[in-house]
């Protein structure tokens, strides 16, 4: 049986040309030692599409960018998060940060963004680190988007393998979780309140344009994949999208050191936060 | 020669947005004002431009004023950028490098020294030994380092004296032997452990000989002094070490004890480090719990870990675990087949399709193992993966193909997904094709169509002309599609009448790739119309032109010349499209563009220019081997080397 075997193997030229279109709508760069990473995941797109060469996809991106965005999105972003990652920055913020957001004016609701949500497992355990935290509920918000519209369904779902739940302990998932399906489990509706998703692009200052600014940005490993540009872009859009003394929180192999005037760091604990120095 | 024409360390640092509109400006430059922009871009505090401006200056600065860079006493900026752009140049700094070896200035001669440790040109082997012996130490260590750089363990004998005396050539040669990888410098290294100054860094020169000797040089090492030695970085080397033993060390119990003891009370570090050394030297009772100090540590889900190369024993494990362990589970399974336990893989099939980066790694561990009691896990994960990953597994489906159909036939599943299953499993393409046409609804049957229209013979007997008689608006596309990827000729005259009434992506793509001269005046016809063609928001215009550029031809080719003359198309698209269909008289055309700002223009250029071999061709070619993008330089210098 003569079947298609796939597109060509991916040029470098062609990976340039395509890296430049995700580097633009999305910020996230595939450097050429990623050039391998980048042609498995755009493979199946073009295998379904019947083309023959990556350059096809390219010019197909020319003629109709909005229509394929969502397709691209989904495959070009990293989904790597689970839940209970890193939690000394949350930790840190319910302590300390909080003791430096009043000294800097906060006073009533607690406005808090996870810019790249992914799933939704950031969010949410954000979110129950404020219900540990003794919050009022009716004293904080979350607000978390993503450009994959697949995730943001499974988000909005909250139903999670065991992957998510990989750092999980028995007991937290026996206090948070309902058990769903054979090794599935579903968040409890309590969690789950307060936490809202959106689409949303951490280039497009728009995605965060809500009336009033934000307390708290958390953006976790998503910048160390971006390239230099982009990640300039970003950091003007965390900046405009935060109050003055607002806490910017970034993953632990990314850092603002050097490279903004907008914030300064601030030590919490076990952690180090960005705060906002000026308009 | 006055080197700092373009900047001083005073100027001001230019603007990000400035140094990149700059960059792009660079080829379309005099070759003066590109010295003078360069000289200004690598006082940029962005590494990427700095980088790009070192990389062009690398290729478009004289060996003269490069010297001159090297010679900077006032300006430490420009003197290291001199030394940068001279390891740049890789094999063609060798000259200048070694003819600067015998340069009076001691700063000189120590920077040409860096540079040839940097190129590791064996041809610079004897100029180096020779500067082992020079009078300024800082050149002498700088050279032994460089000798280590270049691998020759004829070199040895050349170092050896320098392990007594000065501490800090002592130091030079410890990292020069480690560099040359020779057993050979095993002895001398294994006597220095003790030494508290330099042992640390012997040991690490030790690690990176690796083998068996250098194994139990520091196996024994650890354990004599294990409460003296730092943990986390001697446990490091050990492991690896081991991780790249041919065969794990055999016996090595009191190793084994040691590592096993650091599983639970050392630092993290120490903790994966002897996790990696239990794991590399083979199956053991504290397996479960290095495999997870592993699993959980910052290892990348598509690499598997050297410390994991040879164990097919823990492919069951790592493929019941989800995440990262499953992709390794995986990626091992690939590498021994035999060894994958089939229940394990059946139930890592079934419980979720891996990212699309490691499905390669799951077909190829799957490809090979040929059992039926696979084909049920695989059913499953065929039925529910996402439409786009399904051409991925189909040529998998077929290796299971009896179980499959013995499977499917005691399954409920729906009829659409049956037939195309059906037809992945080899039933014959006349059956698959009464099957298609009997099916009730255009959309049920595209639905079909488009999971199934990969296989040849199938395509080939459907009924297209028919379906696009009938219903041209559904059927247009797909079978465009099926015509440009199957070559199916026949399909053409419907496909260009379709062409001239409802322009579609896929319809113009295909009459390029089908080479059809007939479509040219369609084509020609959307190209005029502009982006609007259709009434559709698609900007059809980079797909016409690209089509026009395949079928070539004189028509063809002056209307993508007029498009890009009258800038009436993205620059790029059209000198690419151009570029496919270029004849000599193009050239003028694409020697005017080497200086454009888009580098996607001058890789055209590159291309038909080297394609035309004349000097006024070659002169623009030695332009565009100064390009500041890499692939533009690349590909004209390999024009101009041919």
């Amino acid at each position: 049986m003569a079947v298609t075997h796939g597109p060509a193997l991916m040029t470098p030229e062609e990976h340039l040309l395509l890296n430049e279109v995700i580097e633009r709508q999305f910020g996230l760069s595939f450097a050429p030692a990623k050039k391998e990473f980048l042609e498995s995941r755009l493979r199946p797109r073009l295998m379904s599409l019947h083309l023959r060469r990556f350059i096809d996809y390219y010019l197909l991106l020319q003629v109709d960018l909005d229509s394929e965005l969502e397709h691209l999105a989904r495959l070009v972003t990293n989904n790597e998060t689970y839940f209970f990652r890193e939690v000394y920055q949350f930790e840190g913020l319910f302590a300390e940060g909080m003791s430096e957001l009043r000294r800097a004016g906060w006073s009533s609701e607690l406005r808090m963004l996870c810019a790249g949500c992914s799933s939704g497992e950031e969010p949410y355990t954000l979110n129950i680190y404020a219900r540990q935290a003794g919050m009022p509920g009716a004293r904080w918000t979350i607000d978390a988007f993503d450009i994959d519209v697949d995730r943001l369904k499974m988000a909005r779902e909250a139903v999670y393998g065991a992957g998510s739940l990989r750092s999980t302990t028995n007991e937290q998932r026996t206090q948070y979780f309902n058990g769903f399906a054979a090794d599935r489990w579903q968040l409890r509706r309590p969690n789950r309140e307060g936490v809202s998703f959106a689409y949303g692009n951490i280039l497009d200052l728009d995605s965060f344009q809500r009336p009033q600014p934000y307390d708290v940005i958390f953006c976790r490993n998503v910048l160390i994949y971006f390239s230099e540009a982009a990640f300039q872009h970003s950091i003007a859009n965390f900046s405009r999208a935060l109050r003055l003394g607002g806490l910017l929180f970034l993953g632990h192999s990314e850092s603002l050191i050097g490279k903004s005037d907008r914030f300064e760091t601030v030590r919490l604990e076990r952690c180090i936060a960005y705060r906002k120095l000026r308009e | 020669m006055a080197p700092t024409n373009g900047s001083s360390p005073q100027d001001p640092e230019p603007s990000w947005e400035e140094c990149m509109e700059l960059l792009d400006q660079l080829p379309a430059l005099p070759a003066e004002a590109r010295v003078a922009a360069i000289e200004r871009l690598i006082r940029n505090s962005s590494p990427v431009i700095r980088e790009r401006a070192l990389r062009t200056g690398a290729a478009v600065v004289s060996d003269e004023r490069l010297e001159s860079y090297l010679r900077e006493e006032a300006d430490d900026v420009l003197r290291n950028a001199g030394l940068e752009m001279l390891k740049m140049r890789g094999p063609r700094a060798l000259g200048l490098a070694v003819r600067l070896l015998r340069d009076p200035d001691p700063d000189v001669v120590l920077q040409s020294v860096l540079a040839l440790g940097h190129v590791r040109d064996l041809r610079a082997l004897e100029p180096l030994r020779a500067a082992i012996n020079h009078e300024d130490l800082n050149v002498v260590q700088a050279a032994i380092e460089a000798v280590g750089k270049l691998g020759d363990a004829r070199a040895i004998p050349d170092l050896l004296p320098f392990l007594e005396g000065d501490e800090w050539l002592q130091l030079a040669t410890i990292q020069a032997l480690g560099d040359l990888r020779s057993p050979a410098a095993v002895p001398p290294l294994a006597k220095l452990l003790t030494d508290l100054m330099v042992g640390p860094l012997a040991a690490e020169s030790l690690a990176r000989i690796g083998g068996g000797r250098a194994f139990q040089v520091l196996c024994k090492h650890w354990l004599r002094f294990q409460d003296e030695v730092d943990p986390e970085t001697m446990v490091g080397l050990l492991a690896h070490v081991l991780e790249g033993l041919g065969t794990a060390p055999r016996g090595q119990e009191e190793l084994r004890a040691s590592l096993a003891a650091l599983l639970e009370s050392g630092e993290d570090g120490t903790k994966i480090a002897a996790a990696r050394g239990l794991l590399a030297m083979g199956p053991g009772p504290q397996d479960k719990a290095a495999l997870q100090l592993v699993v959980d540590g910052p290892a990348d889900a598509s690499v598997l870990p050297a410390c994991l190369a040879k164990r097919k024993d823990l492919v069951p494990d790592l493929l019941a675990q989800p995440g990262k362990a499953r992709s390794w589970g995986f990626l091992l399974a690939s590498r021994f087949p035999r060894a994958a336990p089939l229940s394990a893989l059946a139930a890592a099939v079934r419980d979720e399709l891996p990212p699309a980066e490691l499905v390669g790694s799951m077909l190829k561990a799957l490809r090979k193992i040929r059992d039926p009691r696979l084909a049920e896990g695989l059913l499953d994960l065929y039925l529910e993966a996402p439409a786009d990953y399904r051409g991925t597994l189909a040529p998998l489906m077929v290796t299971h193909k009896n179980e499959l159909r013995e499977l499917l036939a005691k399954r409920d599943v729906d009829d659409e997904a049956r037939l195309i299953l059906a037809a992945h499993l080899g039933l014959a393409a006349r059956d698959v094709v009464a099957h298609i046409v009997e099916i009730d609804g255009h959309e049920a049957r595209l639905r079909v169509l488009n999971q199934v229209a990969t296989q040849e013979d199938l395509v080939r007997q459907l009924p297209w002309a028919e379906w696009l008689a009938e219903r041209p608006d559904l059927y247009a596309g797909l079978a465009a599609r099926v015509a440009a990827e199957f070559s199916l000729r026949d399909l053409v005259p419907p496909l260009r009448a379709q062409l001239g009434q409802r322009p579609n992506p896929d319809l113009i793509r295909a009459v390029g790739e089908l080479g059809d001269r007939e479509s040219v005046p369609v084509l020609l016809g959307l190209l005029e119309s502009g982006p609007s063609a259709a009434a559709s928001p698609r900007n059809l215009v980079p797909l016409v032109l690209e089509s026009l550029g395949r079928v070539g031809g004189p028509e063809a080719r002056q209307a993508i010349r007029r498009a890009i003359l009258d800038g009436r198309c993205d620059p790029r698209i059209g000198y690419r499209a151009l570029s496919l269909c270029a004849i000599e008289e193009d050239d003028a055309l694409f020697r005017r563009a080497v200086g454009h700002p888009d580098w996607y223009v001058r890789l055209a250029c590159a291309d038909v220019l080297g394609r035309f071999v004349r000097p006024e061709n070659l002169a623009a070619l030695s332009q565009l081997a100064a390009d500041p993008v890499g692939i533009v330089s690349q590909r004209a210098l390999s024009f101009l080397e041919a």
